[in-house]
């Protein structure tokens, strides 16, 4: 065997220069191409139309959705640990004199009897795309697992409902997440609102 | 409280033992795990402070947490005194049960000692959020009519004060009761082979099929039974002692009020179907006087719930004997109990442990067995009301049959110009008269007989006579009644004696206008209205069929000479099935216009056939139908019993540790995992890990049904099958053992 | 000296002595005995039922996860004081690695990437190629860094160096995720570890050797501009393959008598993943210094 040595070579060719910068290139690119690609499966949706109440919302890809008497859709993040994050539309008469504070406080006085350790953090403004107000209100209250026969541990839930009136319905636009990923999760929430048409 | 620990203290190692054996009857089939988990421990307290004030057993009869238990303790009473239920359940077979729920009396029926609970809140006091509240494990009602004699059956309830876990006692079945309404069996009697303690009441017996045959029924603390526990520091003065709340428990258990008995309770619940009169009552009926039994005779049959005769006597080889007796001031709230000693030797097979009253407030009650043979002997016949003796009666069985004697099978009825007698047997028009006809058998001329004939308890008419020769010694004969004035709505009696021995007791009622000869036109125009509040019924056009569904119906009906007091049964069913049945006094004027019962349900009416009867005496006097929205009821498959039940434990497969939060989803048999788009309406059922990993479908799988199932969680390869069906010979429940990979 | 001072000794090949360390007989030995490890301790707790007390779990699996580490201090640093021409800067790439592991690719994978969050439901396809984009290429960049950047031009001799520091920066990648494993799990079955170090350690060590390639043959051959990137691509999508695989393989399979795993399956892949592209790479190595012979016997 022939023993092919390079000593003191202190310097790189042009060469080998534009070889180490097309490979940080393409490293970058590459990267990039990663980082879109993780973005925009995170953030894939799946349509949504309800003809009969208006509403047309793009939801979570591999979300569970889901409808009952109680909304006109939910959903949920069913392959997260823990709480499931939740999206929820629903609707409510309101009269003339209704208001979104009016039914801001009908929710707090509802959920109270149902959620253990209900508290409404904060009520405010919240503007909505095309124009439209809203208020926002910020609640948290401990999710518990509802089997009798499991060892459910409670969750601390962060939750915001964004109300707003609209052709004489109330619409209320649920987000629900574990307090630990709530921030986390908020984006998924506001892209949902973006895309939101009622 | 000092007999009942050292009874205890030998009884639970016996109990465990026990309980080890019955495991095997899994292998036959049987989901004993299901029925466990299905008995409930029920605790009455006070809602201020959680006081206990009684405790019982509870078995979940409906996925949806109706709970079918005793009434007497639940329902608020003087020795129960609180008005908060808490639910507990076997979480872990081995361990006693943990408080999980609170639940609300919806329907109860004290005589009969049946009380129809629902889940309605969170232990903490939140309501129940409906479609959050999972598939709770149910058992199936049998028919308990085909129970037979010496069956055994298992008691499955809790023994202590929350102390122990869920208890299996087999037992034996000794005997069936008969009461009015029973239909030949208003009581079970069952011999445990261990004593069953009093907290079991209101659990469940099963059958070899692990369906629900009935509810032992303890005799109601604090009435006849002095033992209780004390729990508590209810004073809060640092002792438990005799100023505390002491907590009653029953005697233990050797009856069982069959399971038909709750089936229309079930039913109403089930549908959440509530039947309300309308009508205020003008009246207020209650019970007159201190609660009493008299003349009490013995009939070897019972006919249309009159003796088929009266006995003095029985031949050996008798194997039916009932002892009937007039009652008044009764109510439900008392406790009466039938001792029998033969030859002076108190022979538990005869018994009625200490229960509710079922029947009204007065009138004519029997109690008795058939098919069971009766030993030679001097039987003593004890009746007790609430701990003491009301009356007593002694008839000797033995020697052979002798030819006698006898008038029985008594109808009531007008003859009509043919001679006929015509009528509906026991209830007749308002008229001039009416005939008692019956049957003579082997009479000989000259033998004294009177007929006395009592309206309200009181003698109106009497006839005495000797019997002519021209009558025969067998056929039928009639005897009239037409006293001055006619006869007025009420409750008629008339008592047949003979050489001055009661030999014969009917009785009839007389409630509404002539129809005919005989037939009594007592509710009349009854039809079915929709309406939104019932002010608007009147006015209301009446209909037989609402395709477009209703919210509430109402059933409107003018009434016809009734008279006070007179018990009237109100039947409501859907799609032929009975929801509703409550026999009450009449408490209205004799004679009106729209009276009128409403029915709804939360939300709107569930569709269906609705049929309404009105009854006197067992005897149907009116009826009318109404369709509502496709006339048929929805099939609710969460509600059939069966299939396997599915659980298990999610796992790190590199760690061993279970995997919290995840979500098993099983998908309906019409989709596979390729189909599956995260649809809830692809799913059959969700089911989420607790902090274990442990989960658990809460809806049972059907049998040969091709289920699909994905798991899949942030952080590990998504688990997936097609197929998985299971099959007759699994037992359940299946558990499944799932690791997860990461990547 | 430059590189036109460039000296060739033709000794007879007969009195030739290798004055370097022999970097394939190090890997053999190394490698070996963590496969040996590996399937040694899958027989004793997968099949026999070995179990360990819980209190041991922990030293265990820190040993276990060092187990590459150690091999390499051993067997590949130690010698290299032996030969008469050492690779000076092993220790320090080996050191630099772990530490841009720690700071750098541990963190942006672990918090940033998240590959678990949003890959986990994808198609094969697209899992391969969303590990080769993100986790792949993230650590195979980091270590052609560290290659670039924590040697001098000089460190590079012969192509073997490549090969040489290329497991350094290996096993360094290794350790770390190794150690951040058991720090997670530190109750994981020593055969669930060491069949993860086993793993780690083929899917860092093949991506190193094709990037030491690359790096070495940009240096020392006349490489076109694309090789490097190229060898950097192929390097993050053995990743990419090889994750998605692994896992795969390994992966349950349902029915109602439970989940069954497969790890001899996940063992096996993880023993060619090892093998595989050694044998792959010390061909092209071969084939590169072959070219350079010829390029010398041309210029002769």
């Amino acid at each position: 065997m022939r023993l092919i040595e390079v000593r003191g070579a202190a310097t790189e060719t042009r060469r080998q220069r534009q070889a180490h910068a097309l490979t940080l290139i393409v490293a970058a690119v590459v990267l990039l191409y990663g980082l879109n690609l993780r973005q925009s499966t995170l953030e894939a949706v799946v349509p949504y139309v309800n003809i009969q109440a208006g509403i047309t919302a793009f939801y979570p890809q591999n979300w569970l959705l889901d409808t009952a008497p109680d909304y006109v859709f939910r959903v949920r993040d069913m392959t997260r640990r823990g709480y499931k994050t939740t999206i929820q539309l629903s609707v409510q008469p309101v009269s003339d004199d209704t208001s979104g504070r009016n039914i801001a406080d009908r929710l707090a006085l509802t959920r109270a009897r149902t959620f253990t350790g209900y508290s409404v953090l904060a009520v405010e403004p919240y503007p909505l795309r095309d124009g439209f107000s809203a208020q926002a209100v910020s609640y948290t209250y401990v999710s518990q697992e509802s089997s009798p026969f499991l060892q459910g541990i409670p969750v601390v839930v962060v939750g915001l409902d964004i109300i707003t009136i609209s052709r004489g319905q109330a619409l209320v636009i649920t987000f629900r997440a574990d307090a630990a990923t709530y921030r986390q999760e908020l984006p998924r929430f506001e892209q949902f609102l973006q895309a939101l048409e009622f | 409280m000092t007999r009942f620990f050292p009874r205890l203290f030998w009884l639970l190692p016996v109990c465990l033992g026990l309980v080890l054996a019955l495991r095997a009857q899994e292998s036959a089939g049987v989901d004993l795990e299901r029925i466990e988990r299905a008995t409930v421990y029920i605790m009455q307290a006070r809602s201020e402070n959680l006081t206990i004030t009684c405790i019982g057993s509870g078995t979940i009869v409906r996925y949806d947490g109706l709970i079918l238990t005793n009434a007497h303790h639940t329902v608020q009473s003087e020795s129960c005194t609180g008005d908060t239920l808490i639910i507990a359940m076997t979480i872990n077979l081995e361990e006693p049960p943990v408080p999980k729920y609170r639940a609300e009396i919806i329907q109860a029926d004290i005589g009969l000692d049946l009380a129809l609970l629902r889940i309605t809140r969170e232990f903490d006091g939140r309501p129940v959020d409906a479609a959050s509240l999972p598939v709770l494990p149910f058992v199936e009602l049998a028919d308990s009519s085909a129970v037979t004699l010496d069956e055994t059956l298992t008691l499955v309830g809790y023994p202590a004060a929350g102390n122990d876990p869920v208890l299996l006692a087999p037992s034996v079945v000794t005997g069936f009761m008969d009461e009015p309404g029973g239909n030949g069996r208003a009581w079970m009697k069952v011999n445990t082979l261990i004593p069953a303690p009093g907290v079991m009441s209101g659990g469940g017996a099963y059958n070899r099929a692990g369906q629900l045959v009935g509810i032992p029924s303890a005799a109601p603390a604090g009435v006849v039974s002095s033992e209780c526990l004390l729990l508590e520091d209810t004073s809060s003065d640092g002792f438990i002692n005799s100023n505390d709340t002491c907590v009653p428990v029953g005697d233990f258990i050797s009856v069982l009020r069959p399971s038909n008995y709750a089936r229309t309770l079930i039913r109403g619940a089930a549908l959440g179907l509530t039947v309300q009169p309308i009508t205020a009552p003008a009246f207020q009926a209650s019970a007159e006087g201190a609660p009493a039994f008299s003349r009490p005779f013995i009939a070897p049959a019972v006919v249309d719930g009159l003796p088929s005769t009266v006995i003095g006597s029985a031949p050996a080889g008798t194997d039916s004997l009932y002892l009937f007796f007039d009652y008044a001031g009764m109510t439900p709230n008392t406790v009466y109990e039938l001792r029998v000693t033969v030859d002076g030797v108190p022979n538990r097979v005869f018994d009625l442990p200490p229960v509710r009253w079922s029947g009204g407030e007065r009138g004519l009650w029997y109690i008795g067995v058939t098919g069971q043979p009766f030993p030679n002997g001097v039987y003593e016949y004890r009746l007790f009301i609430n701990g003491t003796v009301a009356t007593s009666l002694t008839i000797v069985v033995g020697g052979a049959a002798t030819v006698q004697p006898i008038f029985s099978n008594i109808v009531f009825g007008v003859l009509d110009d043919a001679g006929n007698l015509q009528g509906n047997g026991y209830v007749l028009p308002a008229g001039p008269i009416a005939t008692a006809r019956f049957v003579y058998q082997n009479m000989q001329p000259g033998i004294p007989w009177t007929a006395i004939w009592y309206y309200e308890g009181l003698e109106i008419a009497r006839v005495t006579d000797v019997w002519r020769e021209d009558f025969g010694p067998s056929g039928t004969y009639p005897v009239n009644i037409e006293p001055p004035g006619g006869l007025v709505p009420g409750r008629y009696r008339v008592d047949i004696g003979m050489n001055g021995l009661l030999s014969l007791t009917g009785n009839f009622i007389i409630a509404g206008a002539q129809r005919g000869v005989a037939l009594p036109g007592v509710f009349n125009s009854i039809e079915f209205v929709r309406a939104t509040t019932p002010r608007e019924v009147t006015d209301a056009s009446p209909a037989s069929n609402y395709p477009d569904g209703a919210e509430a119906l109402f059933l409107r009906f003018d009434w016809e000479l009734i008279g006070r007091g007179i018990p009237w049964t109100l039947r409501w069913r859907i799609d032929d099935e009975i929801f509703y049945e409550q026999t009450v006094p009449w408490n209205s004027p004799e004679s009106g216009a729209d009276f009128i019962v409403q029915v709804d349900a939360p939300g709107r009416l569930p569709d269906g056939t609705y049929t309404v009867e009105l009854l006197i005496r067992d005897i149907l006097l009116a009826t009318t139908e109404a369709t509502v929205g496709i006339g048929q009821l929805a099939i609710d498959e969460l509600a059939q019993p069966g299939g396997a039940q599915l659980r298990g434990q999610i796992i790190d497969a590199e760690t061993g540790r279970g995997l919290e939060g995840v979500t098993f989803v099983l998908i309906s048999d019409q989709f596979s995992v390729g189909d599956f788009t995260w649809l809830q309406e692809q799913i059959y059922a969700l089911a989420i890990t607790d902090r274990n990993g442990f989960f658990e479908i809460d809806r049972p799988l059907r049998i040969g049904a091709p289920y699909s199932a994905i798991i899949a969680t942030d952080g590990y390869l998504p688990v997936a099958a097609d197929g998985l069906e299971v099959a007759p010979e699994d037992t359940s429940p299946i558990d499944l053992l799932i690791p997860l990979t990461r990547d | 000296m430059s590189l036109n001072t460039r000296l060739l000794t033709p000794p007879r090949e007969e009195e030739e002595i290798y004055p370097y360390r022999r970097v394939w007989r190090s890997l053999i030995i190394e490698n070996g005995t963590v496969a040996a490890a590996a399937v040694a301790l899958f027989v004793a707790f997968g099949f026999l039922g070995l179990r360990l007390p819980t209190v041991a779990l922990l030293p265990v699996n820190l040993l276990l996860a060092a187990l590459p580490a150690a091999l390499w201090l051993v067997f590949s640093w130690l010698p290299e004081a032996r030969v008469p021409e050492p690779r000076a800067y092993l220790m320090r790439v080996f050191a630099l690695s772990l530490l841009v592991a720690s700071a750098f690719a541990l963190p942006l994978i672990e918090n940033v990437l998240r590959p678990e969050t949003w890959l986990s439901l994808e198609s094969a396809v697209n899992r391969i190629i969303g590990y080769t984009v993100t986790v792949g290429i993230v650590q195979e960049t980091l270590k052609y860094l560290v290659l670039r950047y924590a040697l001098p031009p000089e460190a590079l001799r012969i192509r073997l160096d490549g090969v040489a520091y290329g497991a350094a920066i290996a096993v360094g990648f290794t350790t770390l995720f190794a150690l951040d494993y058991v720090s997670r799990h530190p109750d994981a079955a020593p055969d669930a570890v060491i069949m993860r170090v086993l793993a780690l350690l083929a899917m860092h060590l093949g991506g190193s050797l094709i990037m030491g390639y690359g790096v070495a043959e940009t240096r020392l051959g006349e490489a076109t501009l694309i090789l490097l990137p190229v060898t950097l691509l192929v390097a993050a999508a053995l990743h990419g393959v090889a994750i998605p695989l692994r896992s795969g393989l390994m992966n349950a399979q349902l029915s109602l008598d439970g989940g069954i795993t497969r790890p001899l399956l996940a063992l096996g892949f993880a023993l060619v993943l090892l093998a595989a592209p050694q044998v792959v790479m010390s061909f092209f190595y071969r084939a590169a210094e072959r070219r350079a012979e010829d390029v010398v016997r041309g210029q002769e």
